[in-house]
C-alpha cells in the first residue's frame, strides 16, 4: 500500500513536470560465469518470458547488461554503468527502473553508493526512478562463506588444482566482506547515508519449487549445510536481502527461480511499475 | 607543457569530481563500524580424502537429520572447465550405527529414513569440482559414528565430503577479529562450541589462515577458556599481503555426554595496506559549515575517497544522533598532506561533536586511515 501511495505520487511529479519522459528498464544479473558477458547468456539468465513479462510484451524499452560474473561489484559495475550510460543516451531515455537479481543488487548499489568514482555513475544515477531487487545479498550470503570453506586453498599439493576455487564475485558476497563494504563503501545500511534513490527488495523464501528440477536439491542441501538463519532461497537469507530499501514482498521462487517469470510470476509484479 | 596537459587528459573525470555530501534524517542514529564480521555459526565439518582412502568415520552428535554431500574431486583439472555428465558416477555407500546400509545406487526411500539425491554441481551457485553431486539425507541422525565406503572409480583423486546436522544442538560458533586490521594490529580468532546451553570443553579446536591469494598455512591450536570459549591471539600475520584473509578452524571433540562431534567453522577479516596515517584532526565553523581537516602522512600515492560521518552529542545510553556525511575523492602523491572537507551541520559550536574519519582506497579497495575524533 505504502508502495503503492509513493508510486502513485511519483508518478504525478513525473508526469507534471516531464511530460516527455521516456522510461526504459534495466536488468542487471548477478554472480555467475564470465560467459555472462556474452549478451545472449546474459539474456537466458532472466528467461524471455521474464523480459517479456517485466516490459509488458517488449513494448518498454530494456536493456539487459551482461558482465563477467565473476568480478568484483566495482569492476562489474564499471561494464554495467558503461552498458546503461550509452544505452540511455543513444535512446534518450531519461526515466529508468533497474530491476536485479542477486549479486546485480550489490553492483547497482555500488554505482548508486558512489557518484563520484565514474563520471557516468552521476548522471545515469539521476535518470534511475528507482531499483527493485530481487534476492540481494544485502548483507552478503552464508552460502558464499561456505564456498570459501570448500574451495581448494586448504588442502595442499596437486589437489589444490583441482578444487574449485573462490571467484572474487563470490569473494564479494561473503557475510565478511558484505559487512566490510557495508560500513565504508556502500550506502543504504544502518548507520550509513541513504542512497539516493529508493531499492524496493523481494526476498525469496522458498526452497522446493518443483520436485523434478535438480537445481532444487542443490539448493536445498547448500541451505542446510550452510545453516542459514530464518528464511532463504537456498542462496541468499531473507535479513539479507531485505537489509537494505523497502520491503516489496517475498516470494516462494528459491534463487534459481526468483529470477524467472515461472514458478512465481515475478515478472508480472515487476511490470507493474509501467 | 603539451606533456602536462595530455596527462591531464588521462586523470579519470571522477578525480575532479565535486564533494558529495548529505544529512542524515531525524532520528538516525551514528553506528560505529562493526569490530568483527557476524559470527560464522556451524553445524556441519568438512573432510577432503584422497583415492587411497576406502572409508571415512563421520562422528554424529545426533537429535538432528543429518546430510552428507560428497563432492567428487576428478584427476584432471580439465574437467573443472567441462559440464558434461560424469562417465563414472561417483557413489557412497552408507552405513548407520545400527547397520543399516544405503549401497551405491540405491536411492532409499522416506520409510527407511534414508534418501539418495543427485545435482549437477552448477545448479549450487558457488565454485565447486563440477559433475555429479550426491547428497545422503538421513531422516533423524544417531550420536554414533557413520561410515562412509568410498569406492572411487579410476578418474578420481579424492573427495570432498560435508556432514551437516541442520537442527543439531552442538554448534560451533567462530570468528576472526579485527575486521579491518591496519598493519601491526594484532588478531584475535575465537571459537566457542556449546551444546545446546552447556560450553564444551576439553576439545580440540584449531585454525589456519588462508592468504587473500589461497594458500593456506599450518594450522594454530586455540586455548580451551573453559567455558566452550577457545582463543588465540596473532601478534601479527603470516605475512603482509593485503586483502581478505580466510580462516578455517577446525573442532573436534566430545561433548559432556562423551557423544563425539565434528565441526568446521570460518571466519575472515581484511588486512589493510596501511597506506595512510591521519595526524591530529580538527574541525571549526567557517561560513556557516563545518570544516573538518586532516593531516596526513600518505605511504602509497593513489586516488582515495575522503570520508566524514558527524555524529551529535551522545545521550544517556551513549548513542549519538548521526548529523551530517561528506565524501570526495583525492588524488594523492606520498608524503604530507592536509585533506578538507566542508559539511552542512546546523551547529554554531563543535563542542560534543563526533568525527568519524575514513581514508579509503578507491585504486585498491581498502581502509587506508581511519580515526574517531570526539570534541
Amino acid at each position: 500500500m505504502k508502495r503503492t501511495v509513493i508510486t502513485g505520487v511519483v508518478l504525478a511529479i513525473l508526469l507534471a513536470a516531464t511530460a516527455e519522459a521516456k522510461t526504459g528498464v534495466v536488468f542487471i544479473h548477478g554472480k555467475g560465469g564470465t560467459d555472462l558477458a556474452n549478451a545472449s547468456v546474459a539474456r537466458a539468465y532472466w528467461g524471455e518470458d521474464m523480459i517479456r513479462a517485466t516490459t509488458k510484451g517488449f513494448t518498454i524499452p530494456h536493456l539487459i547488461c551482461s558482465y563477467d560474473g565473476t568480478q568484483y561489484m566495482w569492476v562489474a559495475g564499471q561494464t554495467v554503468a558503461g552498458q546503461i550510460y550509452n544505452w540511455m543516451n543513444a535512446n534518450a531515455i531519461d526515466d529508468i527502473v533497474v530491476e536485479t537479481h542477486s549479486f546485480g543488487g550489490v553492483v547497482i548499489r555500488w554505482i548508486l553508493s558512489n557518484p563520484t568514482y565514474d563520471y557516468r555513475y552521476q548522471p545515469i544515477i539521476d535518470r534511475i526512478r528507482w531499483v527493485n531487487s530481487i534476492a540481494p545479498p544485502n548483507a552478503g550470503s552464508e552460502a558464499a562463506n561456505v564456498a570459501g570453506t570448500l574451495s581448494g586453498s586448504w588442502l595442499t599439493g596437486w589437489m589444490v588444482s583441482l578444487v574449485g576455487q573462490n571467484n572474487d564475485s563470490t569473494r564479494n558476497c561473503t557475510t565478511t566482506s558484505m559487512t566490510y563494504y557495508n560500513q565504508y563503501y556502500l550506502k543504504g545500511s544502518a548507520g550509513r547515508p541513504a542512497l539516493p534513490k529508493s531499492v524496493y527488495n523481494i526476498a525469496g523464501t522458498g526452497l522446493w519449487n518443483d520436485y523434478v528440477h535438480s537445481e532444487d536439491y542443490g539448493l536445498a542441501t547448500l541451505s542446510g549445510v550452510v545453516g542459514m538463519p530464518g528464511e532463504d532461497d537456498g542462496m541468499v537469507s531473507q535479513y539479507s536481502a531485505q537489509a537494505v530499501g523497502y520491503v516489496w514482498f517475498t516470494t516462494l521462487a528459491n534463487h534459481h527461480h526468483n529470477r524467472r517469470n515461472d514458478y512465481r510470476k515475478i515478472g508480472d509484479s515487476l511490470a507493474t511499475d509501467f | 607543457m603539451k606533456r602536462l596537459l595530455i596527462l591531464l587528459l588521462l586523470i579519470p573525470a571522477s578525480v575532479f569530481a565535486a564533494d558529495v555530501t548529505g544529512r542524515f534524517g531525524p532520528h538516525e542514529t551514528y553506528v560505529a563500524p562493526a569490530e568483527h564480521a557476524p559470527a560464522n555459526v556451524s553445524r556441519m565439518f568438512v573432510r577432503t580424502v584422497t583415492r587411497e582412502a576406502t572409508s571415512i568415520d563421520l562422528p554424529v552428535a545426533g537429535e538432528s537429520g543429518l546430510l552428507v554431500w560428497t563432492i567428487p574431486v576428478r584427476k584432471s583439472a580439465s574437467r573443472l572447465q567441462t559440464n558434461g555428465a560424469d562417465t563414472r558416477p561417483f557413489s557412497a555407500r552408507l552405513t548407520t550405527p545400527t547397520g543399516d546400509v544405503l549401497q551405491p545406487g540405491d536411492d532409499g526411500s522416506l520409510d527407511r529414513g534414508m534418501r539418495r539425491f543427485r545435482f549437477d554441481a552448477a545448479e549450487v551457485g558457488i565454485e565447486l569440482p563440477r559433475g555429479t553431486h550426491e547428497v545422503l539425507h538421513v531422516a533423524r541422525g544417531e550420536a554414533a559414528s557413520y561410515r562412509l565406503a568410498l569406492n572411487m572409480p579410476d578418474d578420481m583423486a579424492g573427495v570432498t565430503i560435508v556432514a551437516a546436522e541442520p537442527d543439531s544442538r552442538l554448534v560451533l560458533t567462530t570468528l576472526a577479529s579485527p575486521l579491518s586490521r591496519q598493519p601491526g594490529e594484532p588478531v584475535t580468532l575465537r571459537a566457542e562450541l556449546r551444546d545446546g546451553e552447556r560450553g564444551v570443553i576439553g576439545a580440540r579446536v584449531t585454525a589456519r589462515l588462508a592468504t587473500p591469494d589461497g594458500k593456506a598455512g599450518a594450522p594454530v591450536e586455540l586455548t580451551d577458556e573453559g567455558s566452550g570459549v577457545y582463543r588465540v591471539v596473532l601478534t601479527d600475520l603470516p605475512s603482509a599481503a593485503a586483502g581478505a584473509w580466510q580462516v578455517r578452524f577446525e573442532a573436534d571433540g566430545k561433548t559432556a555426554d562423551g557423544i563425539r562431534f565434528a565441526r568446521t567453522g570460518s571466519g575472515e577479516l581484511v588486512n589493510e595496506r596501511g597506506a595512510a596515517r591521519f595526524g591530529t584532526i580538527s574541525a571549526k565553523i567557517v561560513d556557516g559549515v563545518l570544516r573538518v581537516t586532516a593531516p596526513t602522512d600518505v605511504k602509497v600515492a593513489g586516488n582515495y575517497r575522503f570520508d566524514v560521518i558527524v555524529a551529535g552529542a551522545a545521550d544517556a545510553n551513549g548513542k549519538r544522533p548521526a548529523l551530517a556525511w561528506g565524501e570526495g575523492v583525492r588524488a594523492l602523491t606520498a608524503g604530507s598532506t592536509t585533506l578538507t572537507l566542508d559539511l552542512p551541520v546546523d551547529v554554531t559550536s563543535t563542542e560534543g561533536l563526533q568525527f568519524d574519519v575514513r581514508l579509503l582506497g578507491l585504486d585498491e579497495v581498502g581502509v587506508a586511515a581511519r580515526a574517531v575524533v570526539r570534541q
